[in-house]
């Protein structure tokens, strides 16, 4: 005997008890009935509503405007969203690219007001991650994959120059803390001490400045003039008196 | 074997036109061939009951979108098959022990049953036993099958369906039908020859300790 036939033999003693139900049908009749008044009904209930709702004027007016009201809402808080979102990284990319601003935002300094500085929104603890604020100017602008290669690159260039002259302001910052603390304990100012201060907080801010205005100069000859409003158009919003000049740059 | 191809049609032409007495007739015809596939199957006598309750609402419900280019029985087998399969992935999901399934130790599916013990009087009782497990086993293996090839084998094998047909129930070519009772029946020696080595296993780690708890019985009778 082959191995089917066996299989086979042993398939053919599986027997059923089968016992024809004398009232299936009757049940498939009745279940089919059922499902069809309920499809009927549902149908007919929804079609109900909408006609009561709709042979009433001021009812419908009602429930237009409630939707209307709740459409409106909804886009609200989405808008909300999407603002905070944006508001947060063009924040988180600020950080990365102006010393100034984030020492303002770090160290709470407000004592460097020889330049227009927007005063910062949000306070940070933390170190800006430049790769964060890449990512959304590569949202922003829809770069292409060499642009962004470049605008990275540049951003690279002046990440260190940057970070150095964060360090010297947080260390001018300090100095001027401890010399204002100085003169409200003893009530002596010493003139000298604080020409030399005010004199290195306007150069290092200068220097800020002109590094930051430095290197978006540079990111707006990598962009194509498609973008450059854009582009912009984020500047204003982060920098409103700012202007493209042509400027000697300096190796960053 | 049934008859089918124009009667059935027949049949259907009758239940879209609503004539009396032509769904008891579709009834008559293929309520055993249904309870016979999905009762092997589930392995289940009521959840049976409802698929094949359920397979003749479909048809009756849906009778105006009967595709008159495909016989009855495709399109039958395919609804009880498609209720089958979700019937068992519900129960894989909830799992329940059958009243009916199980007297042997622990209820396990495809244990000995009552109804198999019923209708196997008359034998003698050895070689009723021992068909009684090669049974159990060829059970097991068919539960253990995959949907395709369960529904391609108990089609073929018990309700006669023709290639073609099978072909519709599954979704596959005619080709694909043959190989699928290839695999089917490897599959189902495999997996009965694993079953009967298990048992054997299992058989040997409990004689000793039945004998053991008999004779310890015993003695203490007898003190």
């Amino acid at each position: 005997m082959s191995k089917d036939q066996s299989i086979d033999k042993l398939l053919n003693h599986w027997k059923d008890d089968f016992q024809a139900d004398p009232y299936l049908s009757s049940r498939v009749r009745s279940e089919a009935a059922r499902r069809q008044t309920i499809e009927g009904k549902r149908g007919d209930s929804v079609a109900i509503w909408i006609g009561n709702a709709f042979s009433r004027p001021g009812l419908a007016a009602c429930f237009a405007a409630v939707f209307m009201l709740v459409g409106m809402g909804v886009s609200q808080l989405l808008n909300q969203g999407v603002v905070r979102d944006s508001d947060e990284l063009t924040f988180s990319y600020r950080l990365s690219i102006d010393p100034l601003y984030r020492l303002q935002a770090m160290a709470g300094a407000d004592e460097f007001t020889n330049r227009s500085v927007v005063p910062a929104r949000h306070k940070s603890q933390e170190a800006p991650v430049l790769l964060a604020g890449l990512g959304w100017l590569q949202g922003q602008l829809d770069l292409s994959k060499p642009q962004y290669e470049r605008v990275t690159a540049l951003h690279g260039d002046y990440e260190v120059a940057f970070d150095e002259l964060f360090a010297q302001l947080l260390e001018s910052h300090r100095a001027y803390r401890a010399f204002d603390k100085k003169r409200m304990d003893s009530d002596v100012i010493d003139y000298f001490q604080l020409y030399e201060l005010l004199q290195t907080q306007k150069q290092l801010s200068e220097e800020s400045a002109r590094l930051t205005e430095e290197l978006l100069g540079k990111v707006e000859q990598v962009i194509e003039p498609s973008q450059r409003d854009r582009y912009r158009e984020l500047l204003d919003s982060i920098y409103p008196s700012f202007s493209f000049r042509e400027k000697k740059t300096t190796d960053a | 074997m049934r008859k089918i191809g124009a009667n059935d049609h027949e049949l259907m032409r009758g239940l879209i036109r609503e004539d009396p007495g032509s769904l008891e007739s579709i009834i008559e015809k293929w309520e055993r061939p249904l309870y016979s596939f999905a009762y092997r199957y589930t392995q289940n006598e009521f959840a049976t009951r409802e698929i094949v309750q359920e397979t003749f609402v479909r048809v009756f419900t849906k009778r105006e979108r009967y595709n008159f280019d495909y016989p009855l029985s495709s399109w039958i087998f395919t609804i009880a098959a498609n209720l089958c399969k979700n019937k068992a992935r519900w129960h894989k999901r909830h799992p329940e022990v059958s009243l009916e399934a199980s007297l042997g130790n622990g209820g396990e599916e495809g244990e000995r049953s009552m109804m198999d013990v019923i209708s196997s009087e008359g034998e003698l009782p050895a070689e009723s036993i021992e068909k009684l497990e090669e049974l159990d086993m060829l059970k097991q293996a068919v539960m253990g099958l995959p949907h395709d090839l369960r529904t391609a084998v108990l089609l073929h094998h018990y309700e006669d369906l023709s290639y073609k047909e099978i072909a519709e129930v599954v979704g596959c070519s005619v080709r694909g039908v043959e190989t699928r009772l290839y695999r089917a029946r490897k599959l189902l020696r495999v997996r009965i020859s694993q079953i009967a080595e298990r048992e054997e296993e299992a058989q040997k780690k409990t004689a000793p300790f039945s004998s053991e708890a008999v004779h310890r019985v015993f003695s203490n009778a007898v003190c």
